[in-house]
């Protein structure tokens, strides 16, 4: 199946930007999140506990997306591929519907078809924005592209293949997304310790996709009981975010599966 | 509802809190009868497993009666009595299909955080870290069970609950680990520590054909009942070398197979054990891996190091140039519970063994606490506590 097709979507064709220089603004952005980063380490470190740990690693990850930053364009590139124990039309099907899209992805709240292109609205703690996109490929059961219009807040491309895995173990889902994070380092060191970072979201949402796939619904603990949290519990509850589902799964959990047409 | 609540290092509290509902449509609720304190409930209890919040239920051994179940739950309905499996599997991904049910792809909710550290995720557990799942466990008077319609299995009447509540974990747990051994006619099995996964181990060797099994411990309670499973006994603070007595007792072969079912926590001795201690001191280490280090030596040429021992990070001074130089074959991990549900429960009915042996405590969820704290000393001849979460409700 795959050797008929000449990587049509050879990832890095959709996901790869050209760099524009704002290399200012870039430094400045970098030396704040490299100066906080280092803070919340040493806080974190000075804390000799396990949420103090935390803290620091939270800090460290600031610190170390302040060197790695590069953004400007889209230059960040995200390839994400899981194996699904379904067949490459099943898991088609089930895409086709936006429905089914707001499930998987994190805090995404509502899609509107305006033309040209395609409206998404997220909400969350970072409040509600709109990103606008627009399909530039597909071909059934195979694959599909997608990249954000030019006046989108946030700039992304995108493309999802199917393709069958050998020994019959489903199909092998591969992701590949390319974006340009506002608010650079500092924003992505943040969006990291929140749980809400391209690169975990990506992830997060083809599990989803997986798991609604496997086994008809998405795991999680968001409602269970617990005992006294106390300010340490729910520090760590926040990094560890097990109580913060994304709206889809929520959702999830009190309406029906719709799968396919 | 009443709960086990983890509070933090060497703090276990009983606490109200509310009572589970269902989150998804393979859900049950089931309505707990008895739940049990592991070996590896002390591994929390202990602080070495990380990513554990202030509030957490307790409890991967439990069992019960099922009072609500959702909509996509048809096997079972109200008033099956059940034992429920420690791992939660879904029972449709390639790993569930292969028999590898502690290896599920999908129950994980938090598999993100294990993904980090072990590069994959392991299936939840109920009542052990968000690392592994963050679902609330059984030390309780209710718990949510997902994935219902596979994990659970249903009791016969005759059986009482003290027969069958280890199915849901250490029962499994120890004959995995034996059954890890390969075991063929004449084969000796030594055994590290002889807690109840120990206990298990020991007469799942017997059951599975072992000629002779050789049981390692200090405790002469823990001892004695390894002896009353037929297991011959080191305790190894009263001998200069265990490897050397191990040899001596083998003809000079060694064991055929080695189990070390201490774990992460081995008490220990010797200058690495120290070094062990330091480590742990200066957090630089979680594990420290004594018995695993005499296994390995003890074992055999080609034999087999099978380890239901619970270990969770980066161990040091691991003598893997003897697994090497004696081509020994590793078998570990989760127990694959889902797997041995109906063969052992089968056993039972046979009464070819009877589990509620390696019982020595029994409590109500109220005396919860104080259970972890004599647990954790080994005070009074302690080896297996079972709570019961209604016996005040029931008195009062």
């Amino acid at each position: 199946m795959s050797s008929s097709i000449e990587k049509p979507v050879a990832q890095k064709n959709y996901a790869v930007g050209e760099p524009n220089g704002r290399c200012r603004m870039r430094r400045a952005r970098k030396a704040v999140s490299l100066i906080s980063g280092v803070g919340l380490a040493i806080f974190g470190i000075s804390r000799r506990s396990w949420t103090g740990a935390a803290l620091a690693s939270a800090g460290g990850y600031i610190v170390y997306r302040g060197i790695k930053d590069r953004t400007n364009g889209i230059t960040n590139i995200i390839e994400v591929s899981y194996t699904i124990n379904r067949s490459a039309e099943e898991i088609y099907r089930f895409l086709r519907h936006w429905e089914n899209i707001l499930r998987l992805v994190p805090n995404l709240v509502n899609v509107h078809d305006r033309g040209p292109g395609l409206a998404l609205i997220f909400g969350g703690r970072f409040g509600e924005f709109e990103i606008r996109t627009q399909p530039i490929d597909q071909r059934e059961n195979q694959f599909v592209a997608w990249e954000s219009m030019a006046d989108s807040a946030f700039q992304h491309r995108g493309s999802l293949e199917l393709r069958e895995a050998p020994g019959k173990r489903g199909t092998e889902v591969t992701l590949a997304f390319g974006y340009q994070l506002p608010g650079g380092g500092l924003g992505r060191g943040l969006t990291a310790v929140f749980g809400e970072h391209p690169e975990q979201q990506v992830r997060g949402g083809l599990r989803r996709l997986k798991q609604l796939m496997e086994t008809g619904e998405i795991a999680t603990t968001a409602g269970q009981p617990t005992g006294r949290r106390g300010i340490k519990g729910r520090i760590l509850e926040s990094l560890y975010r097990e109580k913060m589902p994304p709206q889809g799964v929520e959702r999830s959990a009190r309406q029906p599966m719709i799968v396919g047409d | 509802m009443k709960a086990l609540c983890w509070q933090g290092k060497n703090n276990v509290q009983v606490e109200t809190v509310n009572d589970p509902g269902i989150l998804n449509p393979r859900d049950a609720i089931v309505r707990i009868t008895r739940s049990a304190i592991c070996g590896s409930d002390l591994h929390l209890y202990d602080g070495y497993i990380p990513t554990m919040e202030p509030g957490d239920i307790l409890g991967h051994e439990f069992m019960g009666e099922v009072v609500e179940i959702g909509s996509g739950v048809k096997n079972l309905k109200k008033g099956d009595r059940v034992v429920v499996p420690f791992t939660i599997a879904c029972g449709t991904c390639f790993f569930c299909q292969q028999q590898l049910w502690s290896s599920c792809d999908n129950s994980n909710p938090n598999a993100w955080i294990a993904e980090r550290m072990y590069g994959f995720s392991g299936s939840g557990l109920f009542g052990y870290s968000h690392m592994l799942g963050g679902y609330a466990g059984g030390q309780a008077q209710y718990a949510r069970v997902p994935f219902a319609d596979v994990g659970p299995i249903k009791i016969p009447e005759e059986l009482n609950d003290e027969q069958v509540l280890f199915l849901s974990d250490i029962f499994p747990t120890g004959y995995m680990a034996a059954e890890n051994c390969d075991i063929k006619p004449g084969d000796v099995i030594a055994v590290w520590g002889c807690g109840p996964v120990g206990q298990f181990a020991i007469r799942s060797a017997f059951l599975l054909g072992a000629e002779r099994v050789i049981a390692i411990d200090r405790f002469p309670e823990r001892l004695q009942m390894a002896g009353a499973g037929n297991a011959e006994m080191i305790n190894y603070e009263e001998v200069d070398d265990v490897i050397e007595v191990l040899k001596y007792l083998t003809g000079g072969r060694g064991p055929d197979a080695c189990i070390d079912a201490v774990g992460m926590e081995a008490h220990g001795h010797g200058m690495f054990s120290v070094y062990d201690s330091a480590k742990l001191a200066l957090r630089l280490s979680f594990d420290r891996p004594t018995a695993l280090r005499e296994a390995i030596q003890a074992c055999r040429k080609g034999g087999v190091l099978s380890i239901p021992g619970v270990y969770g990070g980066w161990l040091d001074k691991v003598p893997f140039g003897a697994i090497f130089g004696k081509g020994l074959m590793v078998r570990t991990g989760q127990t694959h519970v889902h797997k041995y549900l109906k063969p052992l429960l089968e056993r039972v009915q046979r009464r070819e063994i009877d589990p509620s042996f390696v019982i020595t405590h029994r409590v109500s969820l109220q005396d919860g606490p104080e259970a972890y704290d004599m647990f954790k000393k080994k005070q009074n001849q302690c080896v297996k506590v079972v709570l019961d979460p209604w016996k005040e409700a029931r008195a009062a």
